[in-house]
């Protein structure tokens, strides 16, 4: 009997060794690929882009790509990216926010790489961004004809949203120049209606308002300048439109407590009807329900008087794009496998898919009956737009981005004067290009 | 000091001492060795000296958050803690539903901070917000103002939540030290014709105090380092009115990648929590009570 | 053993309830308070069932719609079946090892003369002072380099660790108040250190375990940033982090996020309950100064 168990289990294990090392065979041969993602959990995107990048590795049985989902909000995602590239752990693509703030310390360390040859030899990359490339500076690339360190995913442009039927109950015109807006605040405050959405906590609706403002007065060398180096003294933009919003609080365009709320909060009173107007970008179109936005029309914002005078300037850029580890990128095999997984990723099959959700794509598609009325309306102002403008994190560092928020912050609580705001935010701009 | 007695002694201490050596001791010797270069986490650090203290000392927002952790630390002390008190007193003199309340204080202390600093937000909005509401119907409108928004108000209202949210918590370390105290000290009190505030403050408090002594510590440190419900709340805003320095430290590392100048903030916090608790042991803890 | 039960039940009589004098007040007192506590827990509760306009619009009221469909949401984009059992897996490992680790700590500050003992319980104590936050990065390459990094490791092991002030300082200041007559009974008796430990002090320090246990567990828990920082695979995700799947980018959906708090709520109150249980047991048989 004991030869006979003995028997058994000499040939259970050869079986045992056989079956794994078969497999640790088969697993020589597939790359493993990760992807880090925020299109996750509660993200508008995830229910399209979750079962889209699940089916790569069943069309791709070479690649094993493992999926990792970035939760929790802006910061705390950056922390995660930082301490991965402090750790050298980078995963081979991933997903990050544009500008010189986010990307230059992974320039510097050479932690991502360098796709422009990869651009524009591949085939199907340079007929997306065939006449799209300014998309790419300020947000992948910094410098004129330099090295592009990423691939653009989700364009935006920024515009005013209005909502007609509130107007009608006030009684009063879109406003085209700023006098205008001045004059129809009080009517809408007259009615209870809130004249403009504003929040101020997340970095978002303030900062992009100041500089929306910001973009309507001086030269764009002016304005780069102001926030690169600090030196505003020259630049009349940043004076003009930090009076803009001190004024525009002290006539109470805004909700009260908006320096508090949240993005969220504010497009829910849009939503229901509360707020009048609210100048945001593409990526908000998802929070205004079908029957507010059939109500709704897009225009640019308000001009003035003493500023440039071109309505049709709009402030657009890059929301977020993919960045490719540059470890990965050097091996050989690994690019190939990296190279399948980008045109998996951009791609106008999955984009088309996002037009029902108002999100704008670099590539020409076609739209349908499902897609978003107000994104038609935005696409179709951004085509005739004479002119895209950068958004300031296409220049600002982190610290200049910061001291934009708070300083809004300060100037819609009316805490701080629009001289003394100034005066900070070039201090704070001239500390964060010292660092 | 048999050696038996001391091999038990380092045989029990070890793991405790390994554990905390490797990974709390080690990484705290990092952050202050960073302390001294000028890194972002991914290129070569540069040796800085003292610079970043410098700078820690001089920088007006680090000041402001640090008064603003003063103010938190005030608050944990004179409303967690004294409502903690209150409460633990009142539970020892429950007629009935002592084991219920005592449930029911601590539910807050489960609950993620996200999810109570949320609430408080909500509460605290302007138009439509609890109290605000709650204060014009009872006619004090004229009281009712943007707590969040306005720099003044900011502070006070950013730390009530995590000041409130943790009474439960200090209540349980309370509850635990009161059982302590035998009865038999009571007993002699109330043949003796002594009154409930007095019995309170004679006995209960005085032998109580080693247990509040945890509490305080735990209050201090705890005001030192937390920033999750302001972060929740306000950001730090307005205008860095409600900014911590625990907050800060995070924004400094992680957002303008600045390791070391975030280190320098973090080894200043440790200090300061040291100075804290070395003068309160010297000057407030006493000796064990004898009776 | 004999000899120390006898001992024990003459210097432990039982206890009796203090005399009750405070009356109405008290309880006016403690339901008032009781009902402010309720407040925050049933704005969830009435939260995860509203979409993100009510929440804003109609923050205190009892919903509209009652949106089932949150938890549903919250079970199945969360992830949080698996998320569950991560963080309960994390927490009962970190908790006993704490538990375990700390206590036998204790043993020796509070009951052994050595010379260094202050020393050494003021350095376990220093930890206390600095914020957890501070060692992501120097933890994670620790972790890293010793190749824990995304395992469930990769969280109990700093639990552990940075729980161990915490516990130590508790601990000892309660095993300070043990008296020393039922050790000298169990040395008599011809009991080893760890049978004394096990026998005598473990069930004394009852109570305060408890307490530790349900503070220790409360941090580690909701503990958020170690989690997002040293996990990336989201099979290792704990319930904190399945939350903030929620709170991603621009889009926030309150309602699901509350229904999300509601679940990982259940099981923090049920072994409070339970461990409650223990603390009042073991404060209802021995008062410890007598």
């Amino acid at each position: 009997m004991q030869k006979f168990q003995k028997a058994i289990l000499v040939l259970l294990s050869v079986l045992l060794v056989s079956v794994i090392s078969f497999s640790n065979g088969s697993c020589k041969d597939k790359i493993t690929l990760r992807l880090a993602y925020i299109y996750t959990g509660g993200h508008a995107k995830a229910p399209i882009y979750e079962p889209y990048i699940k089916e790569f590795s069943k069309l791709n049985p070479d690649i094993n790509l493992s999926l990792e989902p970035m939760n929790g909000g802006t910061p705390d995602v950056q922390a995660k990216l930082y301490t991965y590239a402090a750790g050298d752990n980078l995963p081979d693509v991933f997903i990050s926010w544009p500008g010189p703030g986010m990307l230059k310390n992974f320039v510097d360390a050479q932690k991502i790489a360098d796709l422009k040859d990869y651009l524009a030899q591949d085939k199907l990359f340079k007929k997306y961004f065939q006449n799209k490339e300014y998309f790419f500076d300020g947000s992948v690339r910094f410098e004129k004809n330099g090295p592009i360190w990423g691939i653009p995913d989700e364009p935006y442009y920024m515009f005013l949203t209005v909502n007609k039927k509130l107007f009608a109950q006030a009684g009063v015109q879109i406003p085209k120049t700023y006098e205008d807006l001045k004059n129809i605040i009080p009517k809408f405050r007259a009615k209870g209606i809130i004249p403009i959405a504003m929040a101020g906590k997340d970095q978002d609706l303030n900062v992009c308002f100041w500089f929306g403002m910001l973009n309507r007065f001086g030269t764009d060398q002016e304005i780069i300048k102001g926030l690169t180096t600090g030196d505003m003294e020259k630049a009349p933009a940043y004076l003009r439109s930090a009076k803009a919003i001190y004024q525009l609080a002290g006539l109470k365009a805004f909700p009260e407590g908006c320096v508090s709320m949240q993005s969220q909060e504010a497009l829910t009173l849009f939503d229901q009807g509360k707020a009048a107007m609210y100048y945001g970008g593409t990526w908000y179109l998802g929070n205004v329900s079908p029957k507010t936005a059939a109500g709704c029309e897009v225009v640019p914002l308000w001009t003035f008087a003493d500023g440039k005078g071109d309505p049709k300037e709009l402030l657009g850029g890059v929301a977020v794009e993919y960045l490719v580890s540059a470890k990965s990128w050097k091996e050989n095999s690994r690019r190939q496998a990296v190279d399948k997984l980008l045109h998996y990723l951009i791609n106008p099959t999955l984009y088309s898919k996002y037009l029902e959700l108002g999100t704008p794509s670099i590539l020409n598609l076609s739209y349908t009956d499902k897609t978003s009325p107000l994104l038609i309306k935005a696409d179709k102002l951004a085509k005739s737009a004479t002119r895209m403008q950068q958004n300031y994190d296409a220049y600002g560092s982190q610290q200049a981005n910061d001291a934009l928020n708070n300083l809004s912050q300060g100037l819609l609580n009316r805490s701080i004067t629009p001289e003394e705001a100034v005066k900070q935010l070039s201090e704070q701009a001239k500390a964060g290009a010292a660092n | 000091m048999t050696p038996k007695k001391m091999r038990t002694g380092i045989l029990f201490l070890a793991p405790a001492m390994l554990f905390y050596c490797f990974f709390v001791v080690f990484s705290i010797a990092r952050v202050i060795y960073y302390s001294f270069f000028k890194w972002n986490g991914l290129n070569f650090p540069q040796f800085v000296g003292v610079s970043n203290y410098v700078r820690l000392v001089n920088d007006q927002t680090v000041l402001a958050a640090f008064r603003n952790n003063l103010i938190a630390i005030a608050m944990a002390l004179i409303i967690q803690i004294g409502i903690a008190l209150i409460l633990t007193i009142s539970l020892s003199n429950c007629k009935f539903g002592a084991r219920f309340f005592r449930t029911v204080y601590f539910v807050p202390a489960v609950i993620s901070g996200v999810a109570v600093a949320m609430m408080f937000g909500q509460a605290m909005n302007p138009d439509y917000g609890l109290i605000n509401t709650s204060l014009r119907l009872i006619g004090l409108g004229t009281l009712a103002r943007p707590w969040l928004s306005n720099s003044n108000t900011a502070i006070y209202a950013a730390l009530l939540p995590q000041t409130l949210q943790y009474i439960g918590w200090n209540v349980i370390i309370l509850v635990a030290g009161i059982y302590n105290i035998p009865d038999s000290l009571y007993e002699a009190a109330y043949l003796d014709g002594v009154s409930n505030l007095q019995k309170t403050w004679y006995i209960t408090l005085p032998l109580l105090w080693e247990v509040i002594q945890i509490c305080i510590i735990s209050a201090i440190t705890g005001s030192l380092q937390g920033f999750t419900h302001v972060m929740v709340l306000t950001g730090g805003g307005p205008n860095s009115a409600t900014e911590l320095v625990g907050l800060l430290m995070y924004h400094r590392t992680f957002q303008w990648l600045q390791f070391g100048y975030g280190s320098s903030i973090s080894v200043g916090i440790f200090l300061v929590g040291l100075l804290f608790s070395v003068l309160f042991k010297r000057y407030f803890s006493s000796d064990k009570i004898e009776y | 053993m004999e000899n120390l039960q006898i001992l024990e039940s003459s210097l432990f009589p039982e206890r009796q309830k203090p005399k009750h004098r405070k009356g109405i007040s008290t309880q006016i007192i403690l339901i008032a308070t009781a009902l402010i506590t309720m407040m925050p827990l049933l704005w969830i509760l009435m939260g995860s069932f509203k979409n993100n306009n009510e929440l804003f619009l109609n923050s205190f009221g009892i919903p509209h719609i009652w949106r089932f469909e949150n938890y549903y949401q919250a079970w199945k984009n969360g992830n949080i079946g698996a998320d569950f059992f991560n963080s309960t897996f994390i927490c009962c490992v970190s908790i006993i090892c704490i538990l375990l680790i700390t206590s036998m700590a204790a043993y020796i500050l509070s009951r052994f003369q050595f010379r260094l003992n202050f020393m050494i319980y003021s350095f376990f104590l220093m930890g206390l002072m600095i914020p957890w936050a501070s060692n992501l990065l120097p933890l994670f390459l620790t972790l890293k380099k010793i190749g824990v990094y995304d395992t469930y490791w990769a969280l109990i092991l700093p639990y552990i660790s940075f729980e161990i002030p915490f516990g130590v300082f508790i601990l000892t200041g309660f095993m300070k108040s043990i008296p020393t007559e039922l050790e000298e009974a169990a040395v008599i008796d011809g009991c080893s250190n760890w049978a004394i430990f096990m026998h005598v002090i473990i069930p004394l320090s009852k109570p305060v375990l408890s307490t530790v246990a349900i503070l220790t567990f409360l941090d580690v828990w909701n503990e958020y940033l170690f989690a997002l920082v040293f996990l990336s695979n989201p099979a290792h995700f704990t319930l904190s982090l399945g939350l903030a799947a929620f709170q991603t980018g621009r889009v926030q959906y309150y309602g699901i996020i509350m229904a999300g708090i509601i679940i990982s709520i259940i099981p923090v109150l049920f072994v409070y309950i339970l461990l409650q249980k223990q603390v009042i047991k073991g404060m209802t048989t021995g008062a410890v100064k007598g």
